[in-house]
């Protein structure tokens, strides 16, 4: 596996956590979504992923007309259930954030002392 | 709600936004219609932000046909496919057959599957109201399993009498089951047709 793609399975892996942030700090539609979580979550797989979230139960939505729009746009909140998945992954994260980056750094580490020590 | 927003996007984009539901068809109704307005009015928002914008919006959203795959799986996902009624199912597998001999032979193997199912229950039903013209014979070295003309058969000949009743209604189910199994790995068929999906 390549570097990218490595990369691109990360960014899979984070979108629905990231997402679910997005939406725990105010309701949100898609475009407003992707400014936040563009660099994580892509165009393509941001609204296939909002699609199955709603119809989990997780997230409920409502069409909503904006001052001086000419559409209505998509509006997208946390549903108790998404709350409550949003802080078990939120959990999770940290402890898994927490595991990866000592052992990342603990690797560094060791890489450095073997190179001063040859 | 309705959203008349095709006429405010460029022709190129106008396209996008009909392949797109052409390509949600094996989704339900309802869920094609949200899809292809929310994307619909994402273009727009995009547009507003100008062209160079809007051309990186359906560059990043894919093809349409890659784009729509992306929301069956996400449909398969939620498990709401079982939920689907079987007749746009059948009708996207035929339609896609000519270019994907999997997608024909499970279309034309439902539909099959459910019209068998469909005479298995007729038969059941029709016992009762013809029973001397619906059974199971047996001739010399045939069989006969369902309704026929008056007089073709010898009475003394058939072997289920009511017991048919039960049997042709186990058979439509079971031809239901398998036409419905078949009509499901047509459709993730449907969704590996074309680019490769992402392995995990």
């Amino acid at each position: 596996m390549d570097v990218t793609s490595w990369q691109t399975q990360l960014r899979k892996g984070a979108a629905e956590l990231v997402v679910l942030a997005i939406l725990g700090r105010g309701e949100a539609y898609g475009l407003e979504i992707l400014a936040a979580a563009g660099a994580v979550v892509s165009e393509g797989a941001l609204y296939p992923l909002l699609n199955r979230l709603e119809r989990d139960g997780k997230l409920v939505a409502r069409w909503a007309f904006d001052a001086g729009a000419t559409h209505p746009r998509k509006y997208y909140a946390l549903t108790p259930a998404g709350l409550t998945l949003l802080t078990e992954m939120r959990e999770i994260w940290k402890g898994f954030r927490q595991t990866l980056t000592t052992l990342v750094e603990a690797d560094e580490l060791l890489e450095g002392e073997g190179g001063h020590g040859s | 709600m309705g959203l008349d927003g095709t006429s405010s996007l460029p022709p190129v984009a106008a396209l996008y936004i009909q392949r797109l539901g052409w390509a949600l068809r094996p989704l339900p109704e309802a869920d094609r219609q949200q899809i292809v307005m929310e994307i619909q009015a994402h273009l727009i928002d995009r547009l507003g932000q100008g062209q160079a914008a809007l051309d990186d919006a359906l560059r990043k959203l894919g093809a349409p046909h890659d784009f729509a795959r992306a929301f069956v799986r996400e449909f398969e996902l939620s498990g709401a496919l079982a939920g689907t009624s079987p007749v746009p199912l059948v009708l996207a597998l035929l339609d896609r057959g000519g270019r994907s001999a999997l997608s024909l032979v499970s279309g034309l193997g439902a539909f099959l599957l459910y019209m068998m199912g469909g005479a298995f229950a007729v038969i059941a039903l029709l016992k009762p109201v013809l029973p001397a013209q619906v059974g199971f014979w047996r001739g010399q070295g045939t069989l006969q399993f369902g309704i026929t003309s008056s007089g073709t058969w010898d009475p003394k000949a058939e072997l289920l009498g009511y017991g048919i009743i039960p049997v042709s209604l186990v058979l439509a189910v079971l031809c239901y089951i398998t036409g419905t199994w078949l009509l499901r790995t047509g459709a993730r068929a449907l969704l590996v047709d074309g680019a490769p999906r992402p392995r995990s």
